[in-house]
């Protein structure tokens, strides 16, 4: 008998999953017929399965530009998360002051306004028209940089819709531990950036890596930031996946995408899985 | 698939509209089947708000006045991923021998539906008004579907800017290459009007019949002589306002509006109703190039495996629709090119469309979605 969550689990999340990895392999019949009816471009296999798909996907240019430029847009994003995040959290736990905590109610702000108004504010304020740009021309510089439609603004827009999260994670890590230990280093002779990197750090890892891996997961297979402010190509891979499903009419290598985000999300999600395992087990220690 | 702009809809005036097209046709219709025709008509239609209005100001009130006891019920979305469940509804019906849901569908779904064949053909003993419509439109629909409305991409310009618009696609990229950054058009994945800008460049190195090819078939062998016409659009990319490709048809038109560009590619009815409502100055005029960008009709189809009576009553329903005064009525609303040749409409509104060329037949969708994908590959 199969416990009823695991086999609602498994019918909704696993059996879908299962049928689209076989499609990106080339079983284009059963639960794929009908998507396969209408694709373009499509690899399809008598045999046990085929790699033709995924070569057809990595051997396109805009492809690789695109995977590398989600890499490298989540690498940036979430190192700059976690310096705010840490910074804020840290500034409103240290000080304790009425402008520290006014400081990390404002960062959590981003929470509460939908991603797609965000979205469409963020370009407002930094493109061609906009905010920036006017004020830098009244300041006498007509040839400010225009960010909209960059990768750069994507970055910026990814870390304004992730700090919120960063901060709460921090914030609430940093709660549960006691100034004295923060004093009683700085006593022995630390400074500031040593006690915080030695002794806060190491104890507030856990949300520290909860916020990494969430963040790049969720900012490698977003969508509507880069798909508003982001550039025509190469982009991230969420809006490459969706204009090869829709506009090119080819959901197999759509899908061929979908599984090289899942696999990046695994590798981001190992770090976490390391630190909820340690944590668990020095948990089960300390209760013996 | 091709991404059609659908603006905000105008309500004013509405009332009026319902006045002046019910009147004429009050006692015409009913009676002249033998046949007991149903009493509703379930239709879909999926587009912006100006396609609801045009649903549920125009067609559907003067329709069930004219046609005392007669009820159209209307199934109408905002979301284009809608096209996909009710085309898959309908084909998936005709696999099971089952009848579908809709009598009338409306928007992409048609064309798409035509191509698989899972429509009735059409002909002038039901529907009498077909004769007033142009028959290369019933070419890329394999005569299962009926053009009810239209639109076609055009060149928008600042007059103020530019004294002699380009006449010619040459003149044009000339124009771009000497007016660097004050020319764009959207990513043509995105929408429609950099879609028929694309097709007009590559398809001027095409042959006539493998651009045929293209319109009404799909031959992928083919598509290779696309390339040369990829290549200017790549020299030209660097004059591109900002080198970047607005990601709709309405961000062209946002920066026509804002005077960031000069020029750039419009659907007609988008520019008509930008122009009309002041969201562009009237210093912007629209223009037709040579060769023609393309253009085409919104269709209306009437799926195959649904009860004789209800084809009948939906034939009825579409040969209302081609009359002159609804035919006008629509054009009110959508600021659009009307279904039936321009001849055909009041004189007062035949002078609207005095300098639109005719338009080049668009792509298949299929055809267009491998011309998306090797302009993001080749290009973008």
């Amino acid at each position: 008998m199969v416990a009823p969550p695991v086999a609602i689990i498994g019918f909704f999340v696993g059996v879908p999953i299962v049928i689209s990895v076989i499609y990106t392999l080339g079983h284009v019949g059963g639960p794929n017929s009908a998507v396969a009816a209408v694709a373009q471009h499509q690899v399809a296999t008598h045999g046990l399965l085929t790699w033709a798909a995924y070569q057809q996907v990595f051997a396109q240019h805009n492809f690789r530009a695109s995977l590398v430029a989600s890499v490298w847009v989540t690498v940036v994003s979430v190192v700059i998360v976690l310096i705010l995040s840490w910074a804020i959290a840290l500034y409103a736990w240290q000080t304790n002051s009425r402008l520290g905590r006014a400081l990390s109610a404002l960062a959590i702000v981003p929470m509460f306004i939908p991603v797609v108004i965000a979205s469409y504010s963020i370009l407002q304020f930094w493109s061609y028209g906009g905010f920036v740009k006017t004020i830098a021309y009244a300041l006498g510089m007509p040839n400010f940089p225009t960010l909209g439609f960059s990768l750069q603004l994507v970055v910026l827009g990814e870390v304004w819709v992730s700090v919120p999260f960063g901060v709460l994670m921090i914030a609430s890590g940093l709660g549960g531990i006691s100034p004295s230990v923060f004093e009683a280093a700085r006593d022995a002779g630390a400074g500031v950036v040593r006690a915080t990197l030695s002794v806060l750090v190491p104890m507030n890892l856990l949300p520290t890596v909860i916020v990494t891996c969430f963040t790049g997961i969720s900012i490698l297979g977003s969508f509507t930031v880069p798909y508003l402010v982001g550039p025509t190509a190469p982009n991230l891979l969420g809006p490459e996946a969706t204009e090869t499903f829709s506009s090119f009419n080819e959901p197999q290598q759509a899908e061929v995408m979908a599984i090289v985000l899942f696999g990046l999300s695994v590798i981001v999600a190992v770090p976490y899985i390391w630190a909820t395992y340690r944590s668990n087990r020095n948990a089960g220690v300390q209760a013996t | 698939m091709r991404t059609r702009w659908y603006g905000r809809g105008i309500l004013v005036g509405a009332a009026g509209l319902m006045a002046y097209g019910f009147a004429p046709s009050a006692a015409a219709a009913p009676a002249r089947h033998a046949t007991k025709l149903p009493k509703t008509l379930t239709v879909y239609s999926q587009g912006d708000v100006n396609v609801q209005t045009e649903w549920q100001k125009v067609l559907v009130p003067l329709f069930e006045r004219s046609h005392p006891g007669t009820k159209v019920k209307l199934v109408f979305t905002t979301d284009s991923s809608e096209n996909t469940d009710v085309y898959d509804e309908i084909a998936a019906a005709a696999k099971a021998g089952k009848s579908t849901q809709f009598d009338v569908v409306d928007g992409s779904v048609p064309a798409e539906a035509a191509t698989a064949n899972l429509l009735v053909k059409v002909n002038t003993k039901e529907i009498p008004n077909l004769k007033k419509i142009q028959p290369s439109e019933f070419k890329p629909v394999y005569n299962e579907a009926v053009p009810l409305r239209g639109s076609q991409v055009l060149l928008a310009y600042n007059s103020t800017a530019v004294k002699n618009p380009p006449k010619t696609l040459s003149a044009l990229i000339s124009w771009i290459k000497a007016n660097p950054g004050k020319f764009a058009y959207c990513n043509p994945s995105d929408g429609g009007s950099g879609e028929g800008f694309v097709q007009d460049v590559v398809s001027a190195y095409t042959s006539k019949a493998n651009n045929d090819k293209f319109a009404l078939g799909y031959a992928p062998n083919l598509e290779s002589a696309w390339n040369k016409g990829f290549s200017v659009l790549k020299s030209i990319g660097p004059d591109i306002f900002q080198h970047q490709y607005p990601n709709s048809n309405t961000g062209v038109v946002t920066l026509l509006a804002s005077g960031a560009i000069d020029m750039g590619t419009v659907w007609s009815d988008q520019g008509t109703a930008a122009l009309k409502d002041g969201q562009l100055p009237s210093t912007i005029k629209l223009t037709g190039i040579t060769p023609a960008m393309p253009g085409g009709p919104d269709y209306l189809g009437v799926p195959k495996n649904i009860p004789k009576a209800y084809q009948q009553l939906a034939f009825e329903f579409i040969n209302w629709t081609l009359k002159a005064n609804i035919q006008a009525d629509i054009v009110k609303v959508m600021h659009g090119t009307p279904g039936v040749e321009f001849k055909y409409l009041p004189k007062s509104y035949q002078k609207l469309f005095a300098g639109y060329p005719a338009p080049a037949l668009p792509y298949s969708a299929k055809s267009s979605s491998d011309m998306e994908s090797d302009w993001t590959n080749q290009v973008g």
